[in-house]
């Protein structure tokens, strides 16, 4: 099988993991190499789903020993079956490279005859592109659940991020959906990813060229949707992995039904894309706003309301928290404030430094006015025009609102 | 007063400098548009070129550029304001073609002048409306480049890679020094077609050179290859259960998908 041939089946097995960052780490190009690694991280293309295309991002192999029900690539599925010479992934990635079509590689791969053979297919793939051909830019490479440590150590060497896929939120999901994979396999990479970060870190402080660990640190994904497990489960997973394992990103992944089964959703079903967007919400509160799992969702209420984004949800709750002045209120506070995001709340707070800010003014500090007027003064003065809650509701959930009986907020 | 200035960095600094000494606020900031107003006259077509040459034919003061001067005003201006304030007078400069905007040239002026009495109390002055258009230019100007470190597209035209753009604002050096830091082992050519100017680099520096080609030059069967390669990757890694050509146009706007290799929107829904 050729190359062109090999690609179109192991890009096309790759795309259910939607990571694509290439963010995270920074490393100047030193003599003899090819490329370096931009912090920011850097988006090359965009695909007709929307997507960025920032990393190559293919299968080494998808011959899988497995047979988890929710996966394309799974053992018992007819499907046409490809695997890359570790050469031919570094000599693409080369190819692309120097072209400026990509930012790095993203390398994964079905378990093939066992977890430590498919890693050290992985690793190989790896070493030659960065030893032989030099390869100084972004590397993202999955590792396989079962492997053990002394190859994932070897692979961290070599790369800037690692990711093992949690892909099913509970146990009784995994045991149900993916009966040859346990918790345990899952999180014990992850564990040991962490540990060898944090002495990395250590090593670091003492001498400056400690060699290198995963430096754009760990991610994971979470298949949403093919099982019954809430956003209160989802939520409350992701902020432990944010919290115990230091991951730098979950991502979320609107189950796209490719198998016929018995536990799954139709095939017909389309992918729950609205509420995948409310979950990445919710996460960036958890990550950037200050907030907790028990604030967005709990026990009485564990989904997301698809009609409104969490935060604005929060504080139509929480209306005693409001109205914020927005010349005296706490950064904390002024972030809580829906349509006023982590920028415009830096800008606020520095700008009435300088003068007393007006209505008229936070427009241009980049507030998004249509929401957050109805949770705001300046100096106690109130432009909110709608009456009551219900209406309020109403209008930020995008349905009409009649116009009579505006009246400014206070007097609610 | 109408002042009449070239639109680089030594220009502006020449500018404030001339302004401070006639103790004058400038009632319209124009440039030179260049070359074209010397030489060859207005390029044709242009509008704004037809205004601009009344307004110079009638009244307007021009600054002469003195390295000198421009040297040591910026000089000042360094210890009186952040770093982040000079990039973004730097990089609202390049927020303009060649005519210039006088929306931001004037606004640039506003801005240097407050800073100038005042110091950084000036900059926190976030709400303030001339600072406002310099940031929204710098925003332009910063946004281009960064979607260009992405879709520039190198070709192999036999041992030198070469590279199309077309970009609004004037990003072909900031672009330069990405690529020299990035991949300095092979020499480059970034071509930018709307100023017909060219980056070219040797594997040791870079320079900025005049370049204007009758016609693309072509790739070679092998670049042809890894191009399909690479056209084959695009298709089978999107993903046609959730199409979304609005969003892929939210970041990509058409203007950028002509000098790329692959085709966005044309995969159809499964």
């Amino acid at each position: 099988m050729d190359v062109m041939n090999k690609l179109s089946i192991l890009a096309d097995a790759a795309k259910y993991d939607v990571s694509c960052s290439s963010s995270g780490s920074k490393r100047a190009n030193r003599p003899g190499e090819i490329g370096n690694a931009y912090f920011a991280g850097i988006c090359h293309t965009w695909t007709d789903d929307g997507r960025c295309v920032s990393l190559l991002k293919i299968l080494l192999s998808n011959e899988c020993v497995y047979d988890c029900v929710y996966c394309v690539n799974r053992r018992s599925n007819d499907r046409p079956r490809a695997t890359f010479t570790p050469g031919e992934v570094a000599g693409l990635t080369i190819d692309f490279y120097r072209r400026n079509y990509i930012e790095g590689l993203f390398l994964s791969s079905g378990v093939r005859r066992s977890p430590d053979d498919t890693m050290t297919d992985l690793i190989q793939s790896v070493f030659i592109l960065r030893k032989e051909y030099r390869f100084n830019g972004y590397i993202h490479a999955k590792t396989i659940p079962g492997a053990s440590p002394e190859l994932i150590e070897q692979l961290g060497r070599l790369v800037d991020r690692m990711s093992v896929n949690i892909e099913l939120p509970t146990e009784r999901s995994l045991s149900l959906l993916a009966p040859q994979k346990t918790k345990k396999a899952i999180f014990a990479p992850m564990h040991f990813i962490k540990g060898r970060i944090e002495e990395q870190a250590a090593e670091k402080r003492l001498a400056l060229r400690a060699p290198r660990f995963v430096p754009a640190g760990q991610t994971t994904q979470l298949i949403i949707g093919a099982t019954p497990d809430t956003d209160l489960g989802i939520l409350r997973l992701s902020e432990g992995l944010y919290g115990k394992l230091g991951l730098k990103r979950v991502y979320y992944s609107a189950y796209m039904p490719v198998n016929q089964e018995r536990d799954l959703p139709a095939l017909t079903a389309p992918p729950p894309l609205l509420r995948e967007h409310r979950l990445y919400q919710a996460d960036w509160l958890l990550r950037y706003y200050g907030f907790t799992t028990k604030e967005i969702v709990d026990d009485r209420m564990p989904s997301l309301d698809e009609a409104l984004d969490p935060k604005t949800a929060w504080a139509l709750r929480n209306m005693s928290f409001f109205p914020v002045d927005v010349n005296k209120g706490d950064y904390e506070m002024l972030l809580r404030v829906p349509g006023v995001g982590v920028r415009s709340a830096k800008r606020i707070v520095v700008a009435r430094r300088a003068r007393r800010l007006r209505h008229e003014d936070l427009k241009r500090l980049g507030v998004v006015m249509k929401r957050a007027t109805h949770f705001i003064t300046c100096d106690g003065r109130a432009e909110g025009m709608i009456s009551s809650l219900e209406r309020l509701r109403r209008f930020l959930s995008g349905k009409p609102v009649s116009q009579q009986l505006l009246l400014p907020f206070d007097s609610i | 007063m109408i002042y009449v200035y070239d639109g680089t960095w030594d220009g502006l600094m020449c500018l404030v400098y001339r302004t401070a000494g006639d103790k004058n606020v400038p009632e319209d900031i124009l440039r030179f548009a260049m070359k074209s107003l010397t030489d060859e006259g207005f390029h044709k077509g242009s509008q704004r070129g037809i205004l601009l040459r009344q307004e110079v034919l009638f009244e307007t003061t021009p600054v002469e550029n003195d390295v000198r001067v421009a040297e040591a005003t910026a000089a000042v201006l360094k210890k009186r304001v952040s770093r982040q304030m000079l990039s973004d007078v730097w990089f609202a400069l390049l927020s303009c073609d060649r005519e210039g905007d006088r929306r931001v040239d004037m606004a640039l002026w506003h801005t240097l002048e407050r800073v100038w009495a005042l110091g950084k109390r000036a900059e926190a002055d976030l709400a303030d409306e001339y600072g406002q258009v310099v940031r929204r230019a710098a925003l332009r100007t910063g946004g281009e480049y960064n979607k260009y470190l992405g879709v520039v597209r190198f070709k192999d035209v036999g041992g030198i890679f070469y590279a199309e753009l077309e970009p609004d604002c004037d990003v072909l050096t900031l672009l330069a020094d990405h690529f020299a830091a990035r991949l300095p082992d092979r020499g480059w050519v970034l071509h930018d077609l709307r100023r017909k100017k060219a980056v070219v680099y040797d594997t040791k520096k870079w320079i900025l050179t005049d370049m204007d080609l009758p016609r693309a030059p072509s790739a070679t069967k092998e670049e042809q290859e890894i191009q399909e390669l690479w056209r084959e990757f695009y298709r089978s890694t999107t993903t046609n259960q959730r199409l979304n050509y609005k969003v892929q146009r939210g970041h990509m706007p058409k203007k950028y998908w002509k000098h790329l290799i692959e085709t966005p929107n044309t995969s159809t829904l499964q």
